[in-house]
């Protein structure tokens, strides 16, 4: 069927539904009374009722962003319009009556927040030939079908791209006979539609996340922040304020606020502004409610952002989350902070490191810390009260890891904002079995040519810059004219970082493709 | 093969592979998030980890993409979902600055 023809087709539909989908046990029961009306008026008209609900609709568990692109789909294929408040309402519904435990969104959180260069790995060689060519394999993980329904997801792929049926690579195999005798059945074992996690947490009371939360986390390329997050609630949605501090060289406050929907009972997700950038929040609220952890990213720029993790005050042990500095030389004096909660207890280091307490409250402690000048390399505990943490004392870096080690870039122009990369080189030293790591340290960083062809090519000469914070800007995308073949200005690229050690250097290299822009972007790719 | 004579980079680096005999050892596994390896080459990577085989510049030939639904994860694809996506856009390699993402911005 025809785009074209599929619009006219379901221009006359309207989307109603008289779904008997069993009630929400723990969310708003307002909002539940409230979202399944609105399925039933926006989508009966096509889905028919079923045994146990409506067709389709009640034969698949999503994320709030799987629902969200289904939703999409409905309006940009089958003419369905819904306005943004009956939209979010119904994503709500249907994110908390079939939705993902927390327990299964797990492995696939890399994707629902938006990491530009997590690398991503197939269950198996079937799954990543046939799923995973065009799609990261959370696109799949973060669905539960039954096994009818994932064969119909089947018939779905090759009626709307039909034309994947004579692909290069599709035809390395009798695709359309594995899928519809054997990948189904595959995918409904692993991703099946009904399973007891999924109907326990559905059953779960929620926590709420109201209360002031200790925030620690950590900015590629920038370092690390912390400082306190505080969480009230209006109607369907929480409002978060922040008050942090940068520990990284910049040393700023970082304050702002956000508006947050929590779906399915601990997906936060979250809209809004620190130190006047526009953000995008996504978080998972543990199971106990007591934590949340996940990334937030700058609105346009998904490829900028920091790690988020955040500890519940009231009633939070004692524990350090995070320091200022994971390392110190032999016999180098410095200030190291230590983060956390309940620090109000003694202070106290393995011999080999000497300390003194220059500040302590009950969520911060900053010490003077000197290595002795013999103290032997290797980790050194600190203990304030019954909080444990360690600091690395080293006496020279014998080796350096650039992270990501593999990544991509992609040229920005038009409607395609550039995606960055952000490396970060990490010191270690060689210990009796194994290499220590020693920690993330400033690096000077350089570009070279990968292999012959990028050299031939002058890739380093087009692909784009990298700035001392280790941060790569590809260049603009279009055809370049000063290129041999007016090619883009892609790029294979090695990327050095180089860490000065007293009067030695040691560099790590990882690679860098810079590639061309996409221009579909849904948020599971 | 051998009264062809390459004429691209894509063909240079497929010439050069089958002369020396590397091929692809394995079949990739792992992926940055959200890459296509579908197809030789794929839309990021081409089949020997690198750029110089791509089919590039890719505004060349975007439309021979888009129009029979070719990389259809990255791509819009003309044939069945996104029939306006090159509309009065006819010449990709100036009018690429006008091509939309079509998955709205949240």
């Amino acid at each position: 069927m025809s785009g074209k023809r599929g619009l006219f087709i379901s221009g006359l539909m309207l989307f109603v539904l008289s779904a008997v989908l069993t009630p929400v046990s723990a969310d708003d029961s307002t909002n539940s009374i409230k979202g399944k009306a609105l399925v039933n008026d926006y989508c009966a008209a096509c889905h028919e009722q079923a045994d146990k609900g409506l067709a389709r609709i009640s034969d698949v568990r999503k994320t709030p962003e799987g629902w969200d692109m289904t939703i999409f789909r409905m309006e940009h294929l089958h003419g369905l319009a819904v306005d943004s408040d009956d939209r979010f309402a119904i994503i709500k519904y249907l994110s908390a009556e079939n939705g993902l435990s927390p327990k299964e969104s797990a492995p696939f959180r890399f994707v629902l927040e938006q990491r530009a260069h997590f690398v991503d790995t197939a269950p198996n060689e079937d799954l990543d030939a046939l799923c995973g060519r065009c799609h990261t394999n959370a696109r799949y993980g973060l669905q539960r079908r039954t096994a009818e329904d994932w064969l119909k997801h089947m018939h779905f792929h090759v009626g709307q791209y039909p034309s994947l049926e004579y692909q290069a690579r599709a035809r390395d195999r009798f695709w359309w006979q594995e899928v519809t005798s054997k990948t189904y059945k595959e995918l409904a074992e692993l991703y099946p539609f009904q399973t007891a996690d999924w109907d326990q947490w559905k059953a779960a009371a929620y926590k709420s996340p109201v209360g002031l939360w200790r925030v620690t986390g950590h900015r590629p390329g920038q370092g690390g922040y912390e400082g306190i997050m505080t969480v009230s609630r209006t109607g369907d949605f929480f409002k978060a304020e922040y008050d942090l501090n940068d520990m990284g060289q910049k040393g700023e406050s970082i304050t702002g606020n956000s508006k947050s929907v929590v779906y399915t009972g601990y997906e936060w997700r979250g809209s809004g502004i620190l130190n006047g950038i526009e953000t995008r929040e996504v978080y998972a609220l543990s199971e106990d409610g007591n934590r949340m952890t996940g990334r937030w990213h700058d609105a346009i720029h998904y490829d900028i952002g920091g790690e988020f993790q955040a500890v519940r005050m009231d009633g939070a042990e004692t524990q350090v989350l995070t320091k200022s500095s994971d390392y110190i030389r032999q016999g180098e004096t410095k200030k190291v902070s230590l983060h956390g909660t309940g620090l109000t207890g003694k202070v106290s280091a393995d011999k080999g490191l000497g300390l003194s307490v220059i500040h302590q409250n009950s969520t911060s402690v900053t010490l003077q810390v000197t290595a002795d000048k013999n103290a032997a390399p290797g980790s050194y505990g600190v203990t304030v009260g019954q909080a444990e943490t360690a600091i690395v004392v080293y006496d020279k870096i014998d080796m350096v890891k650039i992270t990501p080690e593999w990544t991509i870039a992609r040229l920005g122009g038009g409607n395609s904002p550039a995606v960055s990369a952000q490396f970060e080189a990490t010191a270690y030293m060689k210990g009796k079995t194994d290499e220590i790591k020693i920690g993330i340290m400033p690096a000077l960083w350089q570009i070279k040519p990968f292999n012959a062809d990028a050299k031939q090519m002058k890739d380093v000469d087009f692909a784009g810059r990298i700035d001392q914070s280790g941060r790569f800007m590809p260049a603009a995308a279009g055809p370049n004219p000063d290129r041999k073949y007016s090619t883009n200005n892609a790029g294979n690229l090695a990327i050095i970082g180089l860490i000065k050690d007293g009067d030695h250097q040691v560099s790590g290299k990882a690679q860098l493709i810079v590639t061309v822009q996409r221009w579909n972007l849904p948020p599971i790719r | 093969m051998k009264s062809l004579k390459p004429m691209n980079l894509k063909a240079q680096a497929l010439k050069s592979a089958s002369g020396d005999g590397a091929k692809r050892e394995v079949v990739a596994m792992q992926t940055v998030a959200g890459c296509a390896a579908t197809m030789d080459p794929g839309w990021e990577v081409d089949a020997f980890g690198g750029v110089a085989a791509l089919c590039q510049p890719m505004e060349a030939d975007l439309y021979g993409c888009s129009d029979p639904c070719w990389w259809p994860a990255q791509v819009p694809d003309v044939m069945n979902s996104y029939p306006d996506w090159d509309m009065d856009k006819a010449n990709a390699g100036a009018d690429w600055r006008q091509l939309n993402n079509v998955f709205p911005k949240r």
